[in-house]
């Protein structure tokens, strides 16, 4: 569970400081899925970060799961981050030089994990998304769809409870962005991972049981699907 | 994320530009390169010099000579010693001592025997065979030293008899069957007196010495012959150029200890001359060579100098290319610290690829180098092995190479460590 509370985010000092980000408060609850939108400026991709840890808010506290994050350590945050976040973004940010497998590995890599132990979580991570036969290729030869799958699979790769997105279908074409979402949608609702998408997706963000709209650093909209 | 992944990641990562990776490898190579060989170099020369010097033995006696005079035009003008002798070669004036100054010498406390060292020219030896053969030089005996003979003994000083030690390069020449053969044979040495009328003396041959850096191609002989050959050489002429002497030897009584040995030497020198151990003898000649071997090391640290800021650039670019990579492994939960260490590796393995090859290039080089002088121009020296490589000294190289190639590395490094992955990740 993730709660917000009271966060701000500003840049600068004084006269030109610039607030991203005004007293945000809600809470995301386990295997939930929300979707964040709003145009850009709107402090939606710095709503994100700061969830995901990847920043620390001006004001204000994040809790994962009742422990506040603005009194851990860097080490610690690292540590919560590789073991519990999940991430997929827009541009893939794969090495293209590696293999499918290599780019999958990644985040065990980090965490520590033996050599034969990853191969055998990565593996099973590319058969949940079907690109088990492309294991060995070059990450280079592989289509849009199939990178942002393999990405999929890094993100699962070590259990997370809760898998960020941002975009993630902004660089590919309808028909695959389609199965991508279903892929996404589909692991949500079998794993029980919580989704927190950023888009401009009207689309992708109905499919969402929440939806939280920005604008200029505030919440304007709060919405929740009906299902 | 392990230590064997982060080596194991680097030295991937270095696969990953290979034709980047090897020209960066090969600047560090040609500084590592050199440094080895000069390292080699000194070592051989040191090693043969403290070899063939310092088991040399003349632990007790002092080699003596007059205080120089200045001839550097900027010192002060030095006003004129009416008793002091000299002696001009070159239109060089030195200071020399006569015989007042061998009585003074031999008056200091514990000094038991003052030889004057002559330098008698000799103009032909002569064996049991017909021919006459040039001979570079004479070299006196100082009483200690110990002498690498195949065969004999080295001179005696005590002896009443002309005694001399030949070279093995001479020995058939002379008529003799072997080395062996040559011992107890004699030898007639002709010299020139001053009017230029030829003389000779007999000698007996009581060893054969192999040739060294000391003897550069001399003979050896003992007081006895020298002070004959000298009196040939210096015939009719007045006492004040006779007696008129480069360095004497100060033999001094056994069983000192070194301080008492150094004392007695501080006795003469304070008496206004100069001494000096053969100990420190060696010590200017290991000097010279090492400060040769300073100047031409320094060359091969400008070249790992330059080396490195070809290391630094490969990094940043790495750095620059792979700002997403790290970016996203730092959102995956990478720490600073072990992205520093990741592309301190690179940088350090870059050090060590360079210096390994450098190293193991150097020496089949310097060994083939040592080979070949060995059989040329080194033929006569025994024992001298021109470059050597102590273990100890590759380690070392190596070991500094790859601290220079982690410095340069840790500029780079750090902007890695410091990127923060939201700018790192940012649309473009």
């Amino acid at each position: 569970m993730i709660e917000v509370k009271n966060i701000s985010k500003t840049y600068g000092k004084n006269e030109n400081s610039f607030t991203a980000l005004h007293d945000v408060s809600f809470k995301i609850s386990d295997g939930s899925s929300l979707a964040i939108l709003g145009k850009s400026g709107s402090g939606k991709s710095t709503l994100m970060h700061i969830l995901a840890l990847l920043d620390k808010p001006t004001k204000g506290s994040v809790l994962i799961d009742d422990s506040d994050t603005s009194e851990m350590t860097s080490h610690e945050l690292d540590k919560l981050r590789n073991e519990k976040f999940g991430f997929v973004f827009q541009q893939f940010f794969m090495n293209s030089n590696d293999t499918v497998l290599d780019n999958v590995i990644l985040p065990l890599k980090v965490a520590g994990v033996t050599k034969r132990e990853r191969k055998r979580r990565a593996l099973e991570a590319l058969k949940a998304v079907e690109m088990l036969d492309k294991a060995k290729n070059k990450a280079s030869d592989l289509s849009g769809g199939q990178k942002q799958r393999v990405c999929i699979a890094r993100a699962l790769v070590n259990n997370p409870s809760i898998i960020f997105a941002d975009e993630p279908t902004g660089n590919l074409d309808t028909a695959t962005g389609d199965v991508i979402e279903n892929l996404l949608f589909g692991l949500h609702k079998d794993k029980g991972i919580t989704l927190i998408i950023v888009t401009h997706d009207a689309d992708l963000a109905a499919k969402c049981e929440e939806n939280i709209y920005m604008r200029d650093g505030k919440i304007v909209t709060k919405r929740e699907a009906k299902l | 994320m392990r230590y064997i992944d982060i080596i194991a990641t680097a030295n991937h990562n270095l696969k990953r530009n290979k034709l980047r990776t090897i020209l960066t490898i090969v600047a560090v190579f040609i500084g590592s390169f050199t440094i080895t060989l000069t390292v080699g170099l000194n070592a051989g020369v040191n090693d043969y010099i403290s070899k063939q010097l310092g088991t040399l033995g003349g632990d007790n006696v002092l080699i003596v000579t007059a205080k120089g005079m200045n001839s550097a035009p900027t010192s002060e003008p030095k006003e004129y010693n009416p008793n002091q002798s000299t002696n001009s070669t070159f239109g060089l004036t030195i200071n020399t001592m006569n015989d007042v100054d061998v009585a003074k010498i031999k008056s200091v406390d514990k000094v038991t025997k003052v030889t004057p060292q002559l330098i008698p020219t000799v103009s032909y030896i002569q064996g049991s065979s017909d021919k006459k053969y040039q001979l570079a030089s004479v070299n006196q005996m100082v009483d200690g030293i110990k002498v690498d003979v195949v065969a004999g003994s080295a001179p005696d000083n005590n002896s009443t008899d002309n005694q001399i030690d030949i070279l093995p390069s001479y020995v058939s020449v002379l008529g003799f069957k072997d080395n062996t053969d040559a011992v107890g044979k004699t030898l007639t040495i002709a010299a020139k007196t001053p009017l230029g009328l030829i003389q000779t003396v007999e000698a007996k041959i009581v060893g054969v010495q192999n040739d060294s850096l000391l003897a550069s191609g001399g003979f050896m002989i003992n007081d006895h012959l020298t002070r004959q050959l000298y009196d040939i050489t210096t015939e009719g002429m007045p006492d004040s150029i006779r007696n008129n002497y480069y360095a004497v030897v100060a033999t001094i009584s056994s069983g000192m200890t070194e301080k008492e040995i150094t004392d007695v030497k501080n006795m003469v020198k304070d008496l206004g001359y100069n001494a000096m151990t053969v100990r420190d003898r060696i010590g200017t000649v290991s000097t010279i060579i090492n400060a040769i071997s300073y100047a031409l090391i320094g060359f091969g640290a400008v070249a790992l100098l330059a080396a490195s800021f070809g290391v630094i650039n490969t990094l940043f670019m790495a750095v620059q290319e792979r700002t997403k990579e790290i970016g996203l492994m730092k959102a995956v939960g990478m720490s600073g610290g072990r992205v520093f260490i990741l592309f301190s590796i690179e940088a350090i393995l870059l050090g060590f690829w360079g210096s390994l090859i450098g190293m193991s290039l150097a020496y089949v080089v310097g060994s083939g180098l040592s080979n070949y002088a060995s059989q040329t121009f080194l033929k006569d020296l025994k024992g001298f092995t021109l470059i050597e490589f102590p273990i100890t000294y590759l380690l070392i190289v190596m070991g500094v190479v790859m601290l220079i190639a982690y410095l340069a590395g840790t500029l780079p490094a750090r902007r890695a460590a410091k990127l923060n992955p939201i700018d790192a990740l940012r649309y473009e």
